[in-house]
């Protein structure tokens, strides 16, 4: 019962667990961003229409001037430098959760705008969404299209970028009958990508 | 009783009350916030066209190509060997058991790489690995390897060489989708490919 | 190394045997420091005139599991990476009875009988022979258990979860629990008649 007493063995201990308490609420951070979507919620989002805005509802709202729809360029600033939707705010998306960027996305969120992602592409424009969408930015919409499709009507390598379908069954069609055809006398080459096509799974007929 | 050994339950007692209001800290993989959007600024999830056709003309059992579109538009036109997971089910457990596998190099694709990307982002907030998306979709797949342009005698060797390994792939893959039309209006080709097919099963060596 | 700082790549994966040494021996120094290389300490618990082996126990464990709670929760490490033993349901039972059996009758556990080993006692290094010649004798005759060995898998399970409580009111009620214990135990060893040892 004494061999507590003896060295101050409960004082040390009591010491350090108090330091460890002491540092590590000291260590202790909350992350600067969380996710407030749960991974079901902002899937749901994706497919939501009312947070896409395309080409047409774009040059709409750049045509209204309306004070309340802030767009948020994420492309890189020698892009945006180089040619802007005027007033728009520029964010490249590496830069999307900095502290900065932060402050600014959450006083504009505080102010009820809505932002209106845009990026070279589409696809650009939708990562930036879903990370803003995710961390708590649900006043966010993304321009369902490319940057350069804002001033030209219809810009055909632009649309390769959003999710229309550019599969020309006709074409597949054509190809399909004439390609054994061609393939007899082909390219050597043809012939050596086929070589390993021999398989014992395929069932439809041909190589 | 010894005063320490009162004042040590004491501290036991604050210690398990520190623990009983702390509140639970969750673990379910995801990555941070800030790693996630790391992740989707590096480009090097993009696989190219070319490199997914050169992996499935050599039959790579490490690849599995997701179709995230519709099942309609799926059964109207997929890459072949491609499997259907529409966006909407992503989540799904059946999916799950998919992604977790880390043997299989799972690459996203859809349309454009719009919805696809959008699949890989989720999956990668999930924390799972070898996720890629295919540059361009399926848009991009068909209009370099399906349709392709002969390329002049005066360009260089590169774009012959690709030009003859997209026709050389694009033919290779008719060969397991031909379509019922294509069947009948082209009897005869069909019979040549059916002999040679027999012809590779039979010796090794053997090609079309 | 099964802790979180090796698979996150923090310590490279060939200081292993190193860590695992410098833990050994500090495992080593406090079964020592504790007298559980005195198998008459040992079987107190089982007649009920020390229960050091009790106390020193339940201490470590309600320590690892507050510290690892703690250290969790500021963000020091990741609980959900340390490695959970798989529990066996059937092997667990006759592993544990065969394991009590032996630390009755020879009163040491495997690793308190190395403790005694390095302090020279002769009990010890038979009990310690002993061992060795059981794990020849079990890897002999495996094929026999293998079935029983492998039955009745539930993965890492947790007994919170099996219970469903949360993680922290568990840790709650063992903490009291272990309390309860120390008290129970002293108010034991002044009943039972002491041993001179």
């Amino acid at each position: 019962m004494n061999e507590l007493n003896k060295t101050l063995r409960l004082t040390i201990a009591v010491v350090a667990i108090a330091l460890v308490f002491v540092i590590g609420l000291l260590t202790f951070q909350k992350p600067e961003v969380e996710y407030k979507l749960t991974p079901d919620v902002a899937l749901s989002h994706l497919t939501d229409v009312n947070l896409m805005v395309n080409v047409e509802q774009a040059q709409e709202i750049i045509r209204q001037n309306d004070a309340n729809m802030i767009f948020i360029d994420v492309r890189n600033p020698i892009s945006f430098g180089r040619d802007h939707i005027e007033k728009a705010i520029n964010i490249p998306l590496r830069e999307l959760l900095d502290k900065s960027s932060l402050k600014l996305l959450r006083s504009l969120n505080e102010k009820g705008k809505t932002m209106v992602i845009y990026g070279e592409t589409p696809q650009q424009a939708s990562g930036a969404w879903m990370m803003l969408q995710q961390t708590g930015f649900q006043n966010t919409k993304m321009l369902n299209g490319s940057y350069t499709e804002l001033g030209s009507k219809s810009d055909k390598t632009a649309a390769m970028f959003s999710e229309t379908p550019m599969i020309d069954m006709e074409a597949l069609k054509t190809l399909t009958s004439a390609a054994p055809v061609t393939e007899v006398q082909n390219t050597p080459s043809a012939k050596k990508t086929v070589i390993p096509a021999k398989v014992e799974t395929s069932k439809g007929g041909g190589c | 009783m010894n005063k320490n050994y009162i004042f040590l339950t004491i501290l036991a007692v604050v210690i398990g009350l520190g623990i009983l209001i702390m509140p639970e800290t969750k673990h379910d993989n995801q990555i941070k916030p800030v790693d996630l959007l790391i992740a989707i600024d590096d480009p090097s999830r993009f696989l190219s066209t070319d490199v997914i056709t050169d992996r499935l003309v050599k039959k790579d059992p490490t690849l599995l190509l997701i179709d995230v579109r519709t099942a309609s538009q799926f059964n109207s036109f997929s890459i072949p060997g491609a499997i259907n997971i529409p966006l909407d089910s992503i989540l799904a457990r059946s999916t799950a058991e998919i992604m977790g596998n880390k043997d299989l190099d799972k690459v996203f694709y859809s349309n454009a790489d719009v919805t696809s990307d959008q699949a890989w982002i989720i999956n990668k907030r999930l924390g799972y690995k070898a996720i890629y998306v295919l540059q361009g979709g399926v848009n991009k797949w068909f209009n370099t390897i399906v349709i392709n342009e002969i390329p002049a005698d005066t360009e260089p060797v590169e774009i012959i060489e690709l030009y003859q390994f997209r026709k050389g792939a694009c033919q290779y893959f008719f060969g397991n989708n031909e379509t019922g039309s294509v069947k009948e209006s082209n009897a005869a080709p069909k019979k040549a490919v059916v002999i040679t097919k027999k012809a590779t099963g039979a010796s090794a060596g053997g090609g079309c | 190394m099964t802790g979180p700082l090796i698979p996150m790549g923090v310590i490279p994966e060939t200081w292993n045997n190193v860590i695992a040494l410098i833990i050994g021996i500090g495992f080593g120094f406090a079964l020592e420091a504790s007298g559980f290389s005195s198998s008459r300490k040992i079987m107190g618990t089982f007649f009920g005139y020390d229960f050091v082996v009790l106390r020193v126990f339940f201490t470590a464990a309600i320590t690892a599991m507050s510290g690892i709670i703690y250290f969790d929760f500021m963000g020091w490490m990741d609980a959900s990476m340390l490695y959970i033993n798989p529990y066996y349901v059937s092997s667990a039972i006759t592993g544990g009875l065969v394991m009590g059996a032996g630390f009755a009758l020879g009163g040491f556990c495997p690793g308190t009988s190395f403790c005694g080993v390095a302090i020279g006692k002769i009990d010890a290094m038979i009990f310690s022979a002993g061992l060795f010649v059981g794990i020849f004798i079990f890897s002999e005759i495996y094929p026999l258990f293998e079935k029983m060995y492998n039955s009745g898998n539930l993965g890492g399970a947790m007994i919170y979860d099996m219970l469903g409580l949360s993680k922290g009111v568990f840790a709650f009620l063992l903490i009291i629990v272990a309390i309860g214990m120390f008290y129970a135990a002293t108010f034991v060893e002044k009943k039972v008649k002491k041993v001179d040892y």
